[in-house]
Parts: C-alpha cells; structure tokens; sequence
C-alpha cells in the first residue's frame, strides 16, 4: 500500500470524525489547525489499529508524526 | 415548527440529576457562564434586547411531558408569545475586589430560578473602572454548557444586528426521533456497559462528599491563566502526555490534586472518574443547541499509580483508547435510553442507591477549544470567558479546563466545606508548578 492510499484512508476517517467533507482536508494541513484534539485522535488510533493492525498508541510517535495527515500516514507506512 | 422534542437517554439522566441535586441543594443541576467584558453594556438595551431575542424560543417555555407510549418528550408551545428571558442588573459598589465580584457569581449560580419552568436567567454586573461581566445561568435540562456558549454567541450576534430573529427562528431545536425501535441493541449496549462497570462497582472509590451527599452550596476556585502561561502548560501536556493529548494530561493533573486532598484527609480507596465528552465533534450548527448531546467515558485509578505521573498518564491514555475502541460512550448513550421509561423520581432514587458508583469520586471535563468563537459581546473586547458548573451533591467536587482564544481556565468546583483554606492554598501551589 502505498502512502497515498493510506492518506485518503484516513483523510475519510477524519472527515467523518470532525463531520467535514474530505476534499475539504489537505494531507499538509496542520492535524491541530484542523480542529483535532485528543478524542479525534484516539478515534484515529482505533481507526489505524482496525484498518492497518497497528497500535500506535504506545508506539511512542513523535509531534512531527501527528503533525499532519501526511506525516501520519509516513508512520502508518513505517510500521506496516 | 414540531411543538414535540423526544428526550434521549442522557437528557433522561440530566432530569434524574436535576432531581437528586434539586432534592439536595434547593438549587438544579445548573451551570453558569460568565464574559468578562472590557466596557460596560447599556442595561435597558440589554434587558430589551433579551426579551426580543427570547421571541425566537418557545423551547424556553417548554416542560417535560409524555407520550401516549410512555416516552418523554419536550412540550414546546406552539406560539412564542410569552417567551420570557430574565434579565438581572448587579451594581458592585465602589472598587470591588476580584474575589468579591466572584463570590458575586457564585451566589447567582446558587440561587434558584424562580419556577420549575425557568431555564435561562441573564445577568448583567457592572464593575468599576468601565467594565462589566456577562453571566448566563443555565439549567442543564436544556442546554448542556456547549449549547450555552452558543446560545451566548447567538445573543450577542442578534444584538449586533449580524443575524434576525427570522434567521434565528425554526433553526435551533434539532428534531429527534423517538427511539422506540432498536430495543435489542439497545440491551446489548446495556450489556456492554454492565460488563465495564462490574469492575466499577466492586471499586472502592474514595469520596470526599459524605455517603449520602453534600447540601452545601456550590463553590468555586477558579485559575485562569494568561497566553505565556497556557502555552507553557500546553507544552508540557504535550512533552508529558504526548501531541494533542491535552485531555487525558488535565485528567492525570486533577486526579493528582485529588488524591492530594484524600490523603489530607485521611480516605482510603481509588478512583473512579466519570468524564463528560462532548459528541457534537466540530458540528456548530444551531440545531444541537438545545438540550444534551453528551456522554461519558469513566476511568478507574489505583491509588498506589498517583505518585508517577507518566505511569498514571500512560494507564489513562491507555483507558482511554480502550473505551474508544469498545465504542463505551455510544453504548452508554444507546443503554440510557431504556431508563426513559423511570419516572424522574425513581430515577433519582436509583441512581443514588444503586448506581452510585457512577457519580465516582469526582467529576471532570476537559473542552479543547470553546464554541464562543468571537472575540468581542456586543462590540465589547472580553478578557476572559469560563463555567461555573454546579456538581452533583452525590459527587461534591469536579475539575473542568476550557480554552478560551489560547487561555486555560483551571476550574474545581465544589460544595462548601469540602476544600479549605489550606487545601486551597495547597492546590493553586500544585497548579502553579505546571506552567
């Protein structure tokens, strides 16, 4: 699976957790500038734990892992 | 407009807790937010403006009542002729200190609202020096304190002349089906819950409010911190509890003063902590306004954990994740819809007797961001925007944390008598140690 796939994966979870449509979420936007705090988080945790088997929880990801949708969905690609 | 509003399940559990803390206190379960506000407000153009914008809501003239298969509902009177918003002027005299205007607030949000069918009471206080401090009080079987700051917002937008009464009109209550379908998942959800709580409820929770609750009044200490300061706390939640993980930081810092006050005061036990979230996600449309569109995650802390941070932080996270991943809120809010069939006074009694290791040892909500997204009420600059919520008298003390335009508000909540001077003392000493 390659990085764009795992980002529109998780650009529609996203939209649907902050009930936005998904063209409106760039993969470089800011997670925090979004509007994503720590409950949207945690629902994308799950999310990447149900659809990739990964728990990232405590995988002890850095800030710049979570700072956009991009750079999340680098993590998810690393630990697949 | 529909003159009927189905109640769901946790609307259901608002009207048992402003039963128990009616029953209790004198006073519902009721909250207040307050505008600080750098310039003074015309008083009649305030009071006249209220009544004219209360036109817009029948809703405020509703009751609870029910249908012919038994489900409550919300009775909104078809016409808004009578709508009526309560308006109070407060004069402090001379150069009131900040802690006398306070003590102020917290007599207003201590004083019941004057029939069983008053939910909303605005009041204006003037200080010296041209300012002012808008405070609305609310009854939480009508709106939940998200719904407060928008029904705020909305005040002040409607004051201003950037939206009518007409724009305003047939927008604000959400239509809501009766729920009377889905029985068996609805059960399962109950038995979901049940299966969580078990643990709960073989928990020895420690309290500090006595076994049968606290009849003192509400009382309130509240920390605001300025820009520097919150942004030094924001970072050290993140360096601490990892980016954006806000919540479950303020829930580790409020159990560490928690437990601070326990050992004061010599009460064995855990912890047990019901925490409030909000649903509504980013959605600010004016249809979630009224009534609750909240549930509940509870997590569980030995005390033995409170000593170190991360760890306790680590094991919070980690419950946290669980209950997301178990989907516990939405079953909680599915499971509460059986109990609409309790009239409000059983209800009561069954939530003090035999639920009562839901109200846990104390209550916490942690907002990201406020729903207030102006940074001016009626073209007035506001310093500072926080909640005094009242806590069941079952629970006696809570800890909330809003953000207001990159200011935290710390605010504990608590009957009188539970916290004193010292206790006081000790815990804006721990406070200040993390920003």
């Amino acid at each position: 699976m390659n990085i764009e796939e795992i980002e529109n994966r998780l650009i529609g979870h996203l939209a649907a957790i902050l009930s936005v449509q998904a063209d409106e979420i760039a993969p470089d936007a800011s997670l925090e500038a979004l509007g994503v705090a720590s409950m949207a988080l945690v629902e994308m945790f799950v999310f990447i734990e149900k659809e990739f088997g990964l728990e990232l929880m405590s995988a002890g990801l850095e800030r710049e892992d979570l700072a956009t949708v991009h750079s999340l969905a680098q993590a998810v690609a690393r630990n697949i | 407009m529909k003159n009927k509003r189905y109640l769901t399940g946790l609307d259901w559990i608002i009207q048992g807790l402003n039963s128990a803390t009616g029953r209790k206190t004198g006073t519902g379960n009721c909250s207040q937010i307050v505008l600080e506000l750098n310039g003074t407000i015309n008083e009649t153009a305030f009071q006249d403006t209220a009544q004219r914008f209360a036109a817009a809501f029948p809703v405020l003239k509703g009751r609870v009542s029910r249908a012919w298969t038994l489900e409550p509902y919300w009775k909104i009177p078809r016409h808004s002729e009578g709508s009526f918003i309560r308006t109070e002027v407060h004069r402090m005299v001379g150069d009131a200190s900040p802690d006398q205007v306070f003590q102020t607030l917290e007599k207003l949000v201590n004083t019941p609202f004057q029939s069983n069918r008053e939910y909303v009471v605005l009041h204006l206080l003037h200080l010296s020096g041209n300012r002012c401090c808008v405070a609305l009080t609310f009854d939480h079987r009508l709106l939940d304190a998200r719904g407060a700051e928008q029904f705020l917002q909305l005040f002040s937008q409607f004051a201003s002349g950037a939206i009518t009464l007409e724009e305003i009109k047939g927008a604000s209550v959400s239509e809501q089906p009766s729920l009377l379908n889905g029985w068996k998942d609805r059960f399962e959800s109950g038995r979901t819950v049940m299966r969580s709580m078990r643990e709960f409820s073989e928990f020895e929770a420690a309290r500090l409010a006595p076994e049968d609750g606290c009849e003192a009044k509400g009382t309130f200490i509240l920390h605001p911190l300025n820009r520097e300061q919150s942004t030094a706390f924001i970072e050290k939640a993140y360096k601490e509890a990892g980016y954006l993980m806000f919540m479950p930081y303020t829930l580790g810092v409020a159990t560490e003063i928690f437990d601070r006050l326990c050992q004061r005061k010599n009460k064995p036990g855990g912890y047990i902590i019901p925490c409030t979230i909000d649903l509504r996600g980013t959605d600010t449309s004016l249809r979630k306004m009224f009534f609750n569109y909240c549930s509940m995650f509870f997590f569980k802390v030995d005390q033995t954990e409170v000593s170190d941070r991360n760890g306790l932080v680590k094991n919070l996270k980690q419950q946290y994740f669980n209950q997301t991943k178990a989907e516990l809120p939405q079953h909680f809010q599915n499971m509460m819809v059986l109990t609409r069939i309790l009239p409000v006074r059983v209800f009561d009694w069954m939530m003090c007797r035999h639920m009562r290791h839901c109200f846990g040892s104390f209550s916490f909500a942690s907002v990201g961001g406020s729903l207030f997204e102006q940074d001016k009420f009626w073209g007035i600059e506001i310093e500072n925007l926080f909640h005094m919520p009242q806590i069941p008298p079952q629970t006696g003390i809570g800890f909330f944390f809003n953000q207001f335009h990159g200011r935290i508000n710390i605010g504990i909540s608590f009957r009188e008598g539970l916290i004193d001077a010292t206790d006081k003392a000790e815990i804006l000493n721990m406070l200040a140690e993390l920003h």
